[in-house]
């Protein structure tokens, strides 16, 4: 094909194939022919409105068409040079002598472009328009992806260094905050040991208290750490026979119950997917709530049951214990709440938000139910997965 | 042979002149009599272990046990505990880290690099007490290190 495509970006003109011979014939400085056709040029619409052409006054023509890309102009393509009609021989001969061209050479360029017809160029620029824009939105859809990997790669390493801190924090909080604890409780031990008899009742409670409140501090972030590594903590998912765990959890507390005051009824629990050393902190939380909030019944009893549906199964844990008003439920998850008196009822206001958050990990959710004074029920779901079946 | 007859030289790396203080009290609290030796991070406690700097004048003889904090200033517990394991001459030292952190990591990096034991101190000083008496008694006391 005779027919020389360019395109132009910015004002750069590649100019033709075809019209380089004729135009730069028998140079004298790169452009000085071009002003032969150049000099002349009009712009004018090639009948259709979506294409440019360029009419030399020797009857050469290059056409252009724009090419846009996600609504935006950024391009031109040209197609050229060629003739709409037979050149005029005479015309051409003469130019030749005008600006001093060989005419053998000139005329033969000149024969060497080709003649197309309206229609011809129509379909061409539509065809390499068409062309164009499909390659051009496939890059532009690619280079989007790109950007958008790329700023998924930016918002990852935010994360990470994000993720990074706050663990060299967790670390600091850990060495750093509970370094002078120690020192603190260490220091009062000593001056109670060597000189608590030198020292009235009062001085003596005093210290007292400055030593359990600093233990509990320590306690305190012991739980504030424990909390945010249940976050951190990747899931081993595996089947977990939850009677198991239960049954292992509940030795060691009917040891401890040397009355025979609690009475546990497990009732058989369908197994599920989840990570083993989450769920046994899981249920051992439950079980400790539930003997520490009934610890003053003279009978405590727990039942612990669960409920398969068809999208998850919900397992409880009741007892018959003091219970909680639920208008505050809600509260019961929340890191640091606390809906007992402390001195009543001993724990730091974490346990439940670890769960809570081991649950929402295991897409699954966790919640209770009360009448103040007649006992509590915990209930947690977990979604049901084919495997557990 | 009279070497066996001497309490064996602990030496304690720690930069808190309180958690010194505070670990000499429950160690004379608890009869363990041993001299302790203290260097306040991973340089200076090499410097006593091949007798160079301020220790060029000490005794030979390595100590009997090495009690490590984990974060020290110039070089760390860990930094000193992967030198020591991997030096024949000191290789067999019982070496127990005491440290706050209970970092995973820390304790996984402290095994692999071939501690002893890990000791995380409580902020309870009863349980600290109770800590510091067992791997004293077990470490300084009963423990026999192979012969050099």
């Amino acid at each position: 094909m005779r027919l020389s495509i360019g395109m132009e970006i910015s004002f750069a003109v590649w100019v033709g194939k075809a019209y380089a011979p004729i135009s730069i014939e028998k140079t004298s400085g790169a452009w000085s022919g071009a002003l032969e056709a150049i000099r002349s040029l009009r712009i004018s619409w090639l009948v259709r409105n979506d294409m440019h052409s360029m009419f030399a006054r020797n009857g050469m023509v290059d056409a252009a068409t724009p090419i846009i890309i996600g609504n935006e102009h950024i391009a031109n393509l040209f197609i050229g040079q060629f003739f709409l009609e037979t050149p005029d021989q005479e015309y051409f001969v003469k130019q030749a002598e005008e600006f001093g061209f060989d005419q053998t050479k000139y005329l033969e360029a000149l024969s060497a472009c080709s003649i197309y017809s309206k229609e011809t160029i129509y379909s061409y620029l539509d065809f390499l328009r068409g062309l164009t824009s499909i390659i051009g939105e496939a890059a532009l859809e690619k280079s989007r992806r790109e950007a958008l990997v790329t700023e998924l790669m930016e918002i990852k390493n935010h994360l990470e260094a994000t993720n990074k801190e706050l663990e060299a924090f967790s670390y600091s909080v850990s060495h750093d905050l509970k370094a002078p604890l120690r020192h603190i409780t260490g220091y009062l031990s000593l001056f109670q040991d060597d000189y608590l008899a030198a020292i009235p009742e009062d001085g003596q409670r005093y210290l007292k208290n400055a030593e359990t409140a600093a233990i509990e501090m320590g306690k305190l972030i012991d739980g504030l750490l424990g909390f945010t590594r249940s976050g951190k903590v990747d899931i081993e998912y595996q089947l977990l026979d939850m009677n198991d765990i239960i049954n292992a959890l509940i030795k060691p507390i009917q040891d401890r119950d040397t009355e025979n005051k609690i009475v546990f009824r497990v009732s058989p629990l369908p197994k599920a997917y989840g990570d083993l050393e989450m769920f046994k902190s899981v249920w051992g939380n439950l079980l400790d709530n539930a003997v520490k909030f009934s610890r003053t019944r003279e009978r405590i009893e727990i039942n612990i049951g669960a409920q398969e549906g068809n999208d998850e199964t919900i397992y409880y844990i009741q007892d018959n214990g003091v219970g909680f008003n639920e208008a505050y439920a809600s509260k019961l998850f929340t890191i640091f709440q606390r809906l007992h008196n402390k001195e009543e009822y001993e724990g730091t206001g974490i346990g439940l938000a670890i769960l809570k958050r081991v649950m929402t990990r295991h897409g699954g959710r966790i919640w209770a139910e009360s009448v103040s004074g007649e006992g509590a029920t915990f209930y947690f779901s977990l979604p049901n997965r084919k495997e557990c079946t | 042979m009279e070497m066996k007859t001497t309490l064996k030289t602990i030496l304690y790396a720690e930069d808190s002149s309180f958690d010194v203080e505070l670990t000499r009290n429950v160690l004379k609290k608890n009869n363990i009599l041993n001299p302790l030796a203290v260097v306040s991070d991973g340089v200076e406690a090499l410097e006593y272990l091949h007798r160079t700097g301020a220790y060029a004048d000490r005794p030979r003889g390595n100590p009997g046990m090495i009690l490590l904090d984990l974060k020290m200033p110039r070089m760390d517990g860990l930094e000193l505990l992967d030198i020591l394991k991997k030096d024949e001459q000191f290789k067999t030292i019982p070496i127990i880290m005491l440290t706050s952190s209970r970092e995973e990591s820390d304790l996984i990096k402290g095994y692999n690099l071939g501690v002893n034991a890990y000791v995380v101190k409580p902020v309870d000083f009863k349980d600290f007490t109770e800590v510091v008496r067992e791997i004293g008694i077990f470490w300084a006391i009963i423990n026999e290190v192979p012969t050099e």
